[in-house]
């Protein structure tokens, strides 16, 4: 299940766990909500059991910030495959 | 394999990144030969009508415009559906915001939930809502 996350409050990310369940958790952060790639996240994320992180590139770098080495990085072709990917797309 | 991206979009002009987000999503799908449809809601419909350009003086600094310019989203809709993409908006919120009679950007047209997103939802293989 892949979710797809623009904002950052942190009451959305509690969501992923309510609406995931046991289902893998692909967490795909654009806009503000990548600040949830940082490594200050890290615990948050894996105690939600976030299998794998995306972040959008360009919000990324517009905010300077250095993500968690979990976290994969990606351009939107990449957002696009991703979400063509077969995962089911949540957006919360 | 071509697939069918559908985009939600709340957000109108100069609020958040939203708009800038879904129209770079959607030139990205299209660019790679995915089909795009982008249903206009809540404050998202602004984007659906042309600019009334203004003339004379702004009252706006020039670095404040260089700003606000590229946040525009008009002719880059337009832009969209001129590459394919089907746009359409939600009427009644059009109406809410008082501008359900103003012209379309090219393209965009009128829709509403009951026919224009339901199409949309059993036409697409991915939703992806963008909102605040």
């Amino acid at each position: 299940m892949l979710f797809f996350v623009n904002k950052a409050d942190q009451r959305v990310l509690e969501k992923l766990k309510l609406i995931g369940g046991e289902e893998e958790k692909l967490l795909l952060l654009t806009g503000d909500a990548v600040c949830f790639a940082e490594e200050a996240w890290a615990e948050t994320l894996e105690d939600l059991e976030v299998d794998e992180l995306f972040a959008a590139k360009d919000a990324v770098e517009a905010r300077k910030l250095n993500v968690s080495a979990d976290c994969e990085i990606l351009d939107y072709p990449q957002m696009v495959d991703l979400l063509f990917s077969g995962e089911k797309v949540v957006s919360v | 394999m071509s697939k069918c991206l559908t985009i939600m979009l709340l957000s109108g002009a100069a609020e958040n990144e939203d708009a800038m987000f879904s129209v770079q999503l959607a030139e990205a799908a299209l660019e790679k030969g995915h089909r795009v449809q982008i249903y206009l809601f809540g404050n998202g419909v602004n984007l659906s009508k042309k600019e009334f350009p203004i003339e004379g003086d702004l009252h706006i600094t020039p670095m404040l415009l260089s700003h606000i310019e590229p946040t525009k989203m008009f002719e880059r809709l337009a832009a969209l559906v001129e590459k394919g993409a089907d746009i359409c908006t939600c009427h009644t919120n059009e109406h809410a915001r008082g501008i359900e009679s103003r012209e379309y950007v090219n393209g965009t047209e009128w829709g509403d939930i009951g026919q224009s997103f339901c199409t949309y939802l059993l036409t697409t293989d991915v939703l992806v809502s963008v909102g605040h």
